[in-house]
């Protein structure tokens, strides 16, 4: 009996090691080996990124809360990648080509990596781009090595490597100029923003919501003094697009378009609902007590100029000052806006000032006027003295005297008012 | 009864083996290689020219990959870095062959260089900033194999002592260590500013604090190592009169940031940096047969010749 156990057992043992090792064969889930799989998936994106004929648009996000800016490339087959832009890091802040070479690796993934130096692409990621000791040895903190997580024939999706970010490669049509196309971008982001452009607003229901710093190209989005969430976003040809998805009072947020009237952002999701900047121009110029308005000469009347002209003159002769400006600000030691004339001799400056007055008339309407109610003219000794000693100043004022209709290019960023008088189509003035 | 159990035991065994030995012997067969076994570089590629050149001025006499393509593998979480630009590897490929490769290469030997010489020198556009440390890295040398240098963007090629200052004492002082690394350095040159060395803080001394110590640097004040080797990377790129300024400023009381002069510490500073300067020249002659006068010469000469590095 043993002796027939132990056979069996013996037996059952070879044969259930013969069936179980002989079973090692596992389907492949791949017809091909991960390498050849990798080399293939690299040598399509190559192909892919190569047969843009005029290249590709790039919304670039150096990090996932960093403005985005747009840049063009073009890859050619023979590694060298030609880039293009114009934003607030240009140089001077013009249009700018540069080229560098790249080359798609496979790292972890295929990595799309811009290898050599581009003024245009690693300006964002040079740790010593700003001179600024807060951004001392970081920098913008971008990336320029980039996962490519999925690629059609008109768009490709790629992801920074360092930092994470989703930047998204679309196509450019073959008619496109690229310098024109950057230009006019860079136009428009002009139009909209600026350092001193008021905060936009947007009203949702009875809630309104603060989008400020838009000209950093990151929103910072408050409601009252509840805590703010940051946003970045990119414009596009006529509107902003934000980086991700939003939500805010149960509406979903994306993109925004501008209006004809240029003086709102239409939310694309949510038609109803409009980011806006200044309302009332005359309340809006009233408001801004921290100001100083300087006269565009090239957009101002003649009968304007001639008078300014002839008011800088004089202060320059009788004082034998170097240099005169003429300027329109709020005075907090006076409490009042003056027109302030500032002759330099030297290191001397001497400040003079005459009070104006500037009233809502209606709506994107004002009134100047500089006599008070006995009819006196109003201003600081030294004002006084210039307004008594050049005659053109007075005629200056009276000119100005008078209601406008005010209007600005754009009600989002109101850089440049025009005053139009009203009913004389020969006198009027900008002022930034 | 024993003897059959132990005989069938060894049939079991040996019966089992076999089954074991057959069982899994599948016959694959080998696909094609993926590696491309073909040295070749491609001819439409922007960079040919370039690339080919390199292959015959590096890759070949000193068996060295010079990789002006920046390399982020694994991206460097430390330092935020950026590639150099094109024109400017080409620019420093051509001026670290002319002022270091050839240079040891015409006074010791390529085959010296071949088998002591990094392997590797990767380029890199931005300095490595430390923010915390208010520092920056100049160069690298990793294990002997790779050196790395930075900044390579801001080459300025008309200007030798900014090339000397950021690239080639570095190349040298970082070459020094591989050497040290293989044959060590005499024990008795740690013990010269035994107890005067500070890791953590020699960046705050100046040029004339350093040398009134008796170190030819405030890098060389860091670690003896490090000592050891910017005597050797000093003395090579120094003018003579830059050298006799060092030297000057030895033998004279440090002054510190603030314009103040210091007390005289009793060092003769100029004494201590010229025996450290005689035990590195011995040591180079003895356990190298390097001529440190002779390659210091050869130097000099190229550097007042720089043009050529580009003809």
């Amino acid at each position: 009996m043993r002796k027939l156990n132990k056979i069996t057992y013996f037996v059952f043992t070879l044969i259930s090691l013969i069936l179980a090792s002989c079973n090692t064969e596992e389907p492949d889930i791949f017809d091909t080996s991960p390498a050849e799989r990798i080399n293939q998936a690299i040598s399509d994106y190559q192909s892919v990124l190569t047969s843009a004929e005029n290249g590709w648009e790039m919304d670039y996000f150096a990090n996932p809360l960093s403005g985005g800016y747009t840049l063009l490339i073009k890859f050619n087959k023979s590694g060298n990648a030609i880039f293009a832009s114009r934003h607030e890091y240009t140089v001077n802040k013009a249009y700018e080509t540069d080229s560098c070479l790249f080359d798609i690796i496979s790292d972890n993934g295929p990595v799309l990596t811009f290898n050599t130096y581009s003024n245009i692409l690693h300006i964002f990621a040079s740790p010593d781009f700003i001179d600024d000791p807060y951004y001392y040895g970081y920098g913008l903190e971008g990336d320029y090595e980039f996962v490519i997580t999925k690629a059609t024939t008109d768009s490709v999706w790629l992801k920074g490597k360092k930092y994470g970010s989703d930047v998204l490669l679309h196509k450019l049509e073959s008619a496109v100029n690229w310098q024109s196309y950057m230009n006019n971008r860079y136009d428009f982001n002009s139009m909209i923003f600026s350092a001193k452009a008021p905060d936009l607003s947007l009203k949702i229901d009875r809630v309104t919501y603060k989008f400020a710093y838009g000209y950093s190209h990151v929103f910072n989005v408050k409601r009252g003094s509840d805590t703010s969430l940051d946003i970045p976003f990119i414009t596009t040809d006529n509107g902003i697009k934000l980086y991700k998805d939003i939500e805010l009072e149960g509406y979903t947020f994306r993109e925004f378009k501008i209006n004809n009237a240029k003086n709102a952002l239409v939310s694309v999701e949510n038609p109803q609902l409009k980011l806006v900047g200044a309302d009332d121009l005359s309340n809006y110029f009233i408001s801004k007590t921290k100001a100083i308005w300087t006269f565009n000469t090239n957009n101002t009347s003649s009968n304007i100029n001639q008078l300014l002209q002839d008011v800088a003159q004089s202060s320059i002769a009788l004082y034998a000052a170097d240099s005169v400006a003429v300027t329109i600000e709020y005075s907090t030691s006076r409490q009042s806006f003056v027109l302030a004339i500032t002759t330099f001799k030297g290191d001397i400056k001497t400040e003079g000032l005459i009070n104006l007055s500037f009233d809502a008339y209606g709506y994107d309407e004002i009134k100047i006027s500089y006599k008070d109610n006995q009819g006196n003219v109003k201003g600081n000794s030294q004002g006084l003295q210039y307004y008594n000693d050049i005659p053109e100043l007075a005629n200056f004022l009276e000119l100005l005297s008078t209601t406008y209709d005010l209007y600005t290019v754009s009600k989002l960023n109101p850089f440049y008012i025009q005053f139009y008088k009203k009913g004389d189509a020969q006198t009027y003035f900008e002022i930034k | 009864m024993i003897t059959s159990a132990n005989n069938m035991n060894k049939t079991i065994i040996f019966i089992l083996s076999i089954a074991l030995l057959l069982s899994c012997s599948q016959n694959e067969v080998l696909g094609p290689s993926i590696f491309d076994t073909e040295d070749r570089l491609d001819a439409n590629s922007v960079s040919y020219e370039f690339d080919s050149w390199l292959r015959e001025a590096y890759l070949k006499p000193y068996n060295l990959d010079f990789r002006y393509r920046m390399e982020d593998v694994g991206s460097d979480m430390d330092y935020n870095l950026v590639p150099t630009s094109f024109e400017k590897s080409q620019q420093m490929a051509k001026l670290v062959k002319y002022l270091w490769f050839d240079v040891y290469g015409t006074i010791v030997s390529s085959e010296f260089l071949k088998e002591n010489g990094p392997r590797i020198i990767h380029l890199i556009g931005s300095p490595a900033y430390n923010p915390i440390s208010g520092t920056m890295l100049l160069g690298t040398a990793e294990g002997g194999l790779k050196v790395t240098l930075y900044r390579c963007n801001e080459l300025d090629f008309t200007d030798i002592d900014m090339l000397n200052e950021y690239y080639f004492k570095t190349m040298h002082h970082e070459f020094a260590h591989i050497l040290h690394q293989k044959r060590n350095y005499p024990v008795e040159f740690g013990l010269i500013s035994q107890g005067k060395y500070n890791p953590l803080g020699w960046q705050y001394k100046t040029d004339s604090e350093a040398a009134t110590l008796g170190f030819v640097s405030p890098y060389a004040g860091s670690q003896n190592r490090e000592d050891f080797v910017e005597i050797i990377a000093n003395y090579l790129v120094k003018s003579d009169a830059q050298w006799n300024n060092i030297l000057n400023l030895a033998s004279n009381p440090g002054v510190d940031y603030d314009g103040v002069t210091l007390p005289d510490d009793g060092i003769d500073g100029k004494a201590i940096i010229l025996q450290k300067l005689d035990i590195a020249r011995n040591w180079l002659k003895d356990s190298w047969d390097i001529d440190l006068e002779a390659l210091r010469t050869e130097i000099i000469q190229r550097q007042l010749n720089i043009n050529d590095a580009f003809n």
